[in-house]
């Protein structure tokens, strides 16, 4: 019996080439809802760098005082960017430059809006901020105990949003957070400085955190 | 990285899978127009059951066959009793007439009562039909005008769950509307390997010349598939002719159910790895080693997630413990928790992947919807079969390879 099989070949050979193209598109469809993530990021950052700006100004201007203090304006939105910053590492990769830009600007606002409250604490003695430095760290052997104090952390601040805390990346190239280091003594990633003071404690959970504050 | 590259691995073959099939199916609504069963030339068919402790679904598989919409003087009934422990002989012989043959024999297995029941059956066509199923009247005219080609041998129905109830036939539902699907896109390029043992028809010639059904064998309808297949015949489907069945409703058989079809399909192909050519067209070159290697990724995946679910579940109450089990603290209710899920979601390539196989699913449902119109309620069953299916698949295919090289002797029942 002769083996007469009905044609199949060009079928193949047409689902594989649709196969590939969307393939690929899906892969560019990631890719470019993070691009468009990533200008946007951009954008904000510029916007909140504004705000920073105009907000120091205006109290400079007018003088307002301790009770008018309000450092918790913008913490929302500089907690939303630094989560964007954490997903485009996922998807363009922790080495991407644009990225690696983008974090540098991060860390400059985060440290601008730190000193703006370390101001606030110096001027009034009865109405001081909580105010906690993380350093991370995501190497591979480190980013356990990295993942461990972050989650904490994230907790401590939705139970007492009025605490302030600032992430830095202690591996990242930036003489900004060279100076951090040398100016607290951080001697190795993943410490904490709570109230201006460098800890070396191992914190087993969120309650070790909070008898520091 | 390993997980990533089985993943889209899958993703791949899955995709192309789809898309050949899809395109395979075009043409098949014109093509099958052309059957006509032709009243007045109709064949004599023999409907043999083969029953073992059926008593609970007896009555309403006999009033089945007994509604099939046939020449009353080209049909017979052939009931097979294989021994049954239960009341499934003395419910079957109520129905004895010059229509409806009732035998009963020694337990020894369905391909035992098929052949039995074959022989003695003097129809041109034969019609297995197990004894849990309910077939729609015009079922038979379907399946016969399929014969019309000399080289058809097999015309396989299309099998639906009837009312599912519960999660397990739910899940089941979706499996069984994707099979209606696959079905119509085997017969597309003659790549049929499984011809459902619910009401298939065949060709007594083939019988006569290529033996009758293997008796020791697990899946016995399979392996005739196979057999057609290998004598390159055609396996042809009928998309009008629609049976219904009855699954397992729990876990346990289920489970029995399951193994016995995939051990005896590992068995079965072993025996047939010649099939596995490009001589045998889409079937050896395609559809076979497609299946194959989806089994397997599958098995792998599943392993790979559900132990890093279990380190990740162990990690997870680490994490918990160190904030004293303050669940609400850890959901973000901030005004940007939607937009990060979302950015988070959307442009990972996997989760891409999963809205697009979402989508297909949805589709093949749709198209096996509008064949099956009744007695097939579809709410809740497609986020069901998303949620499990893929663990039990896994964990059936991981139980039967398993079983199949520690035990040599596992009985049909």
């Amino acid at each position: 019996m002769a083996r007469e099989r009905p044609p199949y070949m060009w079928n193949a050979i047409i689902a594989l080439i649709l196969t590939v193209i969307i393939f690929v598109g899906v892969f560019l469809l990631g890719y470019t809802i993070s691009y468009y993530k990533y200008k946007g990021l951009v954008q904000s950052q510029e916007d909140l760098r504004y705000s920073l700006l105009s907000f120091e100004v205006e109290r400079d201007l007018l003088g307002n005082g301790c009770e008018d203090f309000d450092a918790f304006l913008f913490t929302e939105e500089m907690d939303h960017l630094g989560g964007i910053i954490g997903v485009l590492e996922e998807r363009l990769g922790k080495n991407d430059e644009q990225v690696l830009d983008q974090k540098k600007i991060y860390s400059l606002l985060e440290t601008r809006h730190f000193l703006y409250v370390r101001s606030h604490n110096e001027e009034c003695e009865d109405d001081k901020i909580d105010v906690i430095l993380f350093f991370y760290s995501n190497k591979e052997d480190e980013q356990e105990e990295a993942e461990r104090l972050g989650y904490m952390l994230t907790t401590l601040k939705r139970e007492d949003p009025d605490i302030m805390i600032y992430s830095f990346d202690y591996d990242m190239d930036s003489s900004l957070i060279g100076i951090l280091i040398k100016k607290y003594n951080i001697s190795r990633p993943n410490q904490l400085v709570i109230n201006e003071k460098t800890l070396l404690n191992v914190f087993e959970d969120i309650d070790d955190i909070r008898d520091q504050l | 990285m390993l997980r990533e590259i089985f993943i889209y691995t899958s993703a791949f073959i899955g995709l192309f899978a789809v898309i050949f099939y899809t395109l395979s199916i075009r043409g098949r609504r014109e093509f099958n127009k052309k059957f006509v069963f032709n009243e007045k030339k109709a064949p004599f068919v023999s409907i043999v059951i083969p029953a073992y402790n059926e008593e609970k679904g007896m009555k309403a598989t006999m009033e089945s066959a007994l509604g099939i919409d046939y020449p009353r003087d080209r049909l017979e009934i052939i009931v097979v009793d294989d021994g049954s422990k239960d009341r499934t002989l003395e419910i079957a012989k109520r129905y004895s007439s010059r229509l409806v043959k009732v035998y009963h024999k020694k337990n020894g297995g369905k391909g035992t009562a098929l052949n039995y029941g074959i022989k003695r059956s003097k129809g041109e066509f034969i019609i297995t039909m197990d004894a849990d199923s309910i077939v729609k009247p015009d079922a038979v005219k379907h399946q016969i005008a399929k014969f019309a080609n000399p080289k058809v041998m097999c015309v396989s129905p299309i099998v639906a769950i009837y009312e599912p109830k519960g999660i397990l036939q739910r899940i089941q539902q979706v499996e069984y509307f994707l099979g209606i699907f696959l079905r119509e896109a085997f017969t597309s390029v003659n790549a049929v390997h499984v011809t459902p043992g619910a009401f298939s028809a065949y060709r007594r010639e083939f019988f006569e010349k290529h033996g009758y059904f293997e008796e020791d064998n697990l899946v016995e309808d399979f392996e005739m598939a196979l057999r057609i297949q290998s004598k390159d015949y055609i396996i042809e489907n009928s998309m009008k002719s629609i049976v219904y069945t009855i699954p397992p409703n729990n876990l346990k058989a289920l489970h029995v159910q399951r193994k016995r079809w995939y051990i005896g399909l590992i068995r079965n192909l072993c025996n047939y790895t010649h099939l596995f050519s490009k001589n045998y067209g889409a079937l050896g070159l395609l559809v076979l080693p497609i299946a194959i290697v989806t089994i397997f990724i599958s098995i792998i995946l599943t392993l790979n997630i559900t132990l890093r679910s279990l380190l990740d579940l162990k990690k997870e109450l680490m994490l918990l413990d160190s904030i004293n089990f303050n669940f609400l603290s850890t959901y973000d209710f901030s005004k940007y928790a939607i937009e990060r899920f979302l950015f988070n979601f959307l442009s990972d390539p996997i989760m891409l992947f999963l809205v697009l196989f979402t989508f297909i699913l949805l589709g093949y449902m749709v198209f096996a919807k509008t064949k099956v119109k009744k007695h097939s309620a579809v709410k809740f069953s497609l986020p069901l079969f998303i949620m499990f299916y893929s663990f039990l698949f896994a964990f059936w295919w991981f139980s039967s390879i398993i079983t199949n090289f520690i035990s040599k002797s596992i009985k049909w029942r």
